[in-house]
């Protein structure tokens, strides 16, 4: 074997570690701990940018993700202008034109076509049945027949019908009908098939582009018509006598399977030139020319934004995570010189230095801390594609990751050797023992304690947004929230082990005192007891240890939940309940959504004491039951103030205020009419939005000062079901406003993602401290294997001394639990305005307290303790009594 | 600095205590001893006495609360932790009362004497390193590893190795408190055999045969030293 020029114990090093299989194990999770948060760091970073990416793609219609050209296409051409394109010809033209700027942008699908136009269709042998509602959007649209639920025909050419509007006009396939623009000649049509209406369906993405058309426009006041089906042709024909401009577009969207925020970048260059090019075509082709419309430049560039935002906190907490996988490091350095301390005291006593006996660790060390570092990175990669925001990362990321892992390993290394080294040179020269206990009394916790003081009153505190373009923003974390918890958290920690500590020796002090007493009946409490007492610093170090890993989860835990409560209350309130649905026929509750739902009336021009407020009259016996209401939200519960809302036939019925004081004079002013009320000022109601004051009165005294409130339907549960059961039932919606779209143009998850990385590293932590706990637990197994041998002795049985061993370390693992409980409820309480990401908006946080995260952190102490109090029972047990008196140690 | 002309051992008013339970516990006061070349200098008392602390002090492994302690010529008792290191390294070899503490297990007999020259910084002497095995009776171990000695002959391996690169001073802590009356013979005619090739060799030890063996005996009691 080749030696280097070096003495033997250093060239013989890498090939004598595996020897030892605990140290190569131990050196090789000391490797993987540290390179485990410092490779995920860059992955996480990619995978929430393309989960933001994702996230904003999957929530948007395809075709506005894409790309989406509008034009009006005019079928008469003015005579000024006999050079301009019309008709068909100008339809083929367009098309053509925006396919050769398609075909040139990866991942952009091919164009859908949409012409459509306001019609009428009344049947062709007999008058309407129902002359007022024969109107009808007309529609021809590529490919539509493979998109609807036919009911039933679609056989031949024809006119596709909604089935509402058939089952209206009484019209069935095979049937004659004329359709007709205002103004012009009507053309007959056979009616080819009768479809599900789209609105009683849940929106699919092929149609999602039309959706103003046929659901309209969320709080406008536009009618809505049904669509009518038919192919291009024949629309050109009714339209071809129209004085009116059809309506036309075509949609393109991307595939965006895979793609990444890296990814989408030479899509969105594409989309640039798509634009340049189509727009080349002129007003031949688009007179005023053309409309293009995309989503995904701005979808992008949230994402990076959100990448941008995590960025700060994201490295200093995988740096954190890797500084404590460097604990391990260093106690697995210190597990080597254990293991060799005969070698080292040999060498030591010969004059060789820490240096040199580093280098022998680091030449020892070396394979398995590189293997444990690469298994690291395969650990940080399978975490972040598995639990990660998203299992996609760019090539750069993936890049980055490998560099971050190597250079963590290095580190791994170092410090491994460092401690090693250190440890050899305390073999003959250890420092007085003085100079432990000064820095030791020294009050090192206020450091952090003053930090987080500092953090939360200099750092920012706000919440701030990021706009890009004009479709949403990103919100940002506000530092503080991340750094005064990590310090408080860290701060209180100390104390805990310096409370743990003073208490433990005082303890013992006063055991001390005490004079031998029988044997105890309980021998397994009495011996854990004793053996905590005992190692005071031991103890402290674990409950302080197992403390941080449990607070910074539960505070993580909480956050994420209450910015996700809180955003849900927001919205909820601001719509009132989960779905709400402007009527224009009948106001009677569907039976199917009769548990669930309420009819209210709005009138928006109030005015109470000089100003103007929003009238909401409700009917108390059902508004709770539909309203959205929080148990945490502020002030009296909904019950409550909808008791407050008294007989309407009383001289001043009971109503409840939200936005404004009560004023002096509390007259309400309806068109004129004015009625005195009872009012109850309230923090907040449902409905509610961040405009006008909001006045909650009993239905009938709204339809007492006016009849033309408009009635709306309030809907609790899954809006895409009410959406559904609403449709069915044949009610006339002209809008749909849902809860779970207030929001929507936000980016929130940078903040939800840094938390998600805070408790994932936090989670890391306590897998180094069972690391840590296993490591102490196989240092002081040849003390334990004296004292179990001497108490077998004594008549002590296996399973006491195993219960012994649960009691002192699950007791300890458990104080560290409930410390660190404590710790984040103090965190929480102290910081819990902060997670209102939208504060503008009523209500306040409305704090999610993490029950399951805590359950499984307790289940994870228990188990850890019973791991280890059986590994450690396992250890002593193996000892041989004879092999136990011999040994000097 | 180092002088050639120096005895290889000179120490004076040493003394040295632990810390226990917040105060300290003196184990050695005021004790002085010189050990020449080419001489076997015996420290004996019984336990507790402070005969292990003072081999350490004497071999430089712990430092003295006070008193001086000379290592061929050098003044080690104030050094700094790497100063006192390299005069270890170059002057000074030291036998663990365990035979097995001694020696690395990876190694044999030749490459333990081989390492010992080269970590003193002195060239392999592949011949002289057999001469001294031969010496000691260990030539026909050469070439085996620890586990394959006796306890005896692993002490004596152990004083070869301590001894190997010339060191001045040789420190050994009962080196045949687990040997037997005739392994005993055999490590004591391989301390006689290093002092006769210029070592200054101090023995702590409880054995009479050792005192036999010593040109000079000093005994320690509580810590302090009455003459023999």
């Amino acid at each position: 074997m080749a030696n280097w020029g070096l003495p033997a114990p250093w060239s013989r090093a890498p090939a004598a570690l595996w020897r030892r299989p605990a140290v190569v194990l131990a050196t090789v999770v000391a490797g993987l701990l540290v390179a485990l948060p410092a490779a995920a760091a860059p992955l996480f970073l990619s995978s929430s940018g393309n989960a933001t990416l994702h996230n904003q793609i999957d929530r948007s219609c395809q075709w506005r993700v894409g790309a989406r050209v509008e034009a009006p296409l005019s079928f008469a051409a003015p005579p000024f202008d006999r050079d301009r394109l019309t008709g068909e010809r100008a339809l083929d033209r367009r098309a053509e034109a925006v396919r050769a700027a398609a075909a040139t942008v990866p991942r952009l699908s091919r164009p859908v076509v949409t012409t459509h136009l306001t019609a009428n269709v009344v049947p062709a042998r007999r008058p309407a049945v129902a002359p007022d509602r024969t109107t009808v959007v007309l529609m021809a649209r590529d490919g539509f027949r493979g998109h609807v639920r036919l009911l039933a025909g679609g056989e031949g050419p024809g006119i596709w019908l909604p089935d509402g509007f058939a089952r209206l006009q009484g019209l069935e396939p095979g049937d004659r009908v004329a359709v007709g623009t205002a103004g012009g000649a009507p053309v007959p049509m056979r009616v080819a098939a009768v479809y599900r209406d789209l609105r009683s369906l849940p929106d699919q993405p092929y149609w999602c582009g039309l959706e103003e058309l046929y659901r309209g426009k969320p709080l406008s006041n536009q009618p809505v018509f049904p669509v009518a089906l038919v192919d291009t042709g024949p629309l050109l024909t009714v339209a071809g006598d129209s004085e009116f401009d059809a309506g036309q577009r075509l949609e393109m969207a991307v595939d965006s399977t895979g793609l990444t925020t890296s990814g989408a970048r030479p899509v969105v260059d594409g989309l640039t030139a798509f634009r340049d090019a189509v727009s080349r075509a002129g007003p031949a082709v688009f007179p005023g020319g053309p409309d293009i419309t995309s989503t995904l430049g701005g979808d992008v560039a949230r994402a990076e934004l959100v990448v941008a935002s995590l960025t700060g906190t994201v490295l200093p907490l995988a740096a954190a995570g890797a500084l404590a996988g460097l604990v391990i490091a260093g106690a697995a350095g210190a597990f080597w010189a254990d293991r060799r301390r005969t070698e080292l005291a040999v060498l030591s006593a010969r004059g060789v230095g820490p240096v040199a006996v580093a280098g022998k660790a680091m030449l020892e060390t070396a394979v398995p801390v590189v293997l444990g570092g690469a298994l690291g990175w395969v650990a940080a990669r399978t975490l972040v594609a598995g639990s990660g925001p998203s299992p996609l990362v760019t090539p750069a990321a993936v890049g980055d990751s490998v560099l971050a892992a190597a250079a963590a390993t290095l580190t791994a290394l170092a410090a491994l050797a460092v401690t090693a080294g250190v440890r050899a040179a305390r073999v003959f020269d250890a420092p007085p023992a003085h100079r432990h206990r000064v820095l030791r009394r020294l009050p090192w916790e206020l450091l952090p304690l003053a930090g987080a003081g500092l953090a939360w009153s200099l750092l920012d505190g706000e919440t701030t947004t990021s706009s890009v373009g004009t479709a949403g923003m990103v919100a940002h974390l506000p530092p503080r929230l991340i750094v005064a918890p990590v310090l408080l958290t860290a701060g209180l920690a100390l104390l805990t082990a310096r409370l743990t500590r003073w208490a433990l020796a005082l303890a013992r002090r006063r055991a001390a005192g005490d004079p031998a007493g029988a044997f105890p009946r309980h021998v397994a409490r009495f011996l854990a007891w004793r053996r905590v007492r005992a190692t005071p610093a031991v103890a402290a170090i674990l409950v302080a240890a197992t403390s941080v890993p449990v607070a910074l989860s539960a505070f993580g835990a909480t956050v994420i939940g209450s910015v996700e409560r809180t955003l849900h209350a927001e919205g909820q309130l601001i719509v009132g309940t989960d779905a709400v649905f402007g009527l224009t026929g009948s106001t009677a509750v569907p039976p199917a959504l009769g548990d669930r739902a309420t009819v209210t009336k709005l009138w928006t021009d109030g005015d109470l004491g000089g100003t103007t407020v929003h009238v909401l009259g409700v009917d108390p016996a059902t508004f709770g039951r539909a309203a959205f209401w929080d148990p945490a939200l502020p002030g009296p519960d909904l019950a409550e103030l909808l008791s407050r809302i008294g007989d309407p036939d009383a001289p001043s019925p009971g109503a409840v205020l939200a936005g404004m004081p009560v004023p002096a004079d509390p007259v309400l002013e309806v068109r004129g009419q004015r009625r005195a009320l009872d009012l109850t000022e309230a923090p907040q109601l449902p409905g509610k939005g961040p405009g006008y004051p909001m006045l909650l009165v009993h239905r009938e005294v709204l339809d007492g000062l006016t009849g033309a409130a408009r009635p709306y339907l309030w809907v609790r549960g899954d809006p895409d079901r009410s959406v559904a059961a609403v449709a069915a039932a044949g009610l006339g919606v002209s809008t749909v406003s849902r809860a779970d779209q207030v929001h929507q143009v936000g980016v929130y998850t940078g903040i939800t993602y840094t938390f998600a990385f805070l408790a994932a590293v936090s989670l890391l932590s306590g897998v180094i401290i069972v690391v840590g706990l296993l490591l102490h637990l196989d240092a002081r197994a040849r003390a334990r294997r004296s004292a179990y041998v001497m108490l077998r002795r004594m008549a002590v049985t296996a399973l006491a001394h195993w219960r012994a061993l649960v009691l002192e370390v699950g007791g300890l693992l458990l104080a560290g639990f409930a410390a660190g409980a404590a710790i984040a409820s103090v965190v929480v309480l102290l910081t819990r305005p902060d997670y209102d990401v939208d504060a503008a908006t009523a209500p306040g946080t409305v704090v999610d307290v993490p029950w399951v995260v805590l359950a499984a952190l307790l289940g994870a102490a228990l188990a850890t303790g019973a791991v280890a109090a059986g590994t450690a029972q396992r250890a002593a047990s193996r000892a041989r009594p004879s092999e136990v008196l011999r040994d000097p140690h | 600095m180092t002088r050639t002309d120096a005895p290889a051992l000179r120490c004076a008013g040493v003394g040295h205590g632990y810390p226990v339970d917040g105060r300290v516990v003196r184990v050695l006061s005021g004790v002085g001893l010189t050990a020449e070349r080419a001489a076997v200098t015996a420290l004996t008392g019984p336990s507790g006495s402070g005969k292990s602390t003072l081999l350490r002090i004497l071999a430089c492994l712990e430092r003295p609360d006070e008193g001086t302690v000379e290592v061929a010529g050098t003044e080690a008792a104030r050094l700094p932790a790497r100063r006192r290191r390299a005069l270890r390294r170059a002057h000074v070899g030291y036998v663990f009362q365990d035979p097995a503490d001694n020696l690395l297990d990876y190694l044999t007999a030749a490459e333990h004497l081989a390492l010992g020259a080269r970590l003193r910084g002195a060239g392999t002497d592949a011949a002289g390193a057999r001469a001294v095995l031969d010496a000691l009776g260990l030539g026909h171990r050469a070439a085996h590893r620890p586990r394959q000695l006796s306890g005896g002959e692993q002490q004596r391996l152990a004083l070869a190795f301590a001894a190997a690169g010339d060191s001045a001073l040789l420190v050994a802590d009962e080196p045949t408190a687990q040997l037997d009356r005739s392994a005993t013979g055999l490590v004591l005619d391989a301390l006689r055999h290093l002092a006769g090739r210029g070592h200054a060799v101090v023995v702590a030890t409880h054995d009479p045969q050792v005192r036999g063996v010593a040109d000079q005996v000093i005994e320690l009691r509580d810590g302090s030293r009455t003459e023999v």
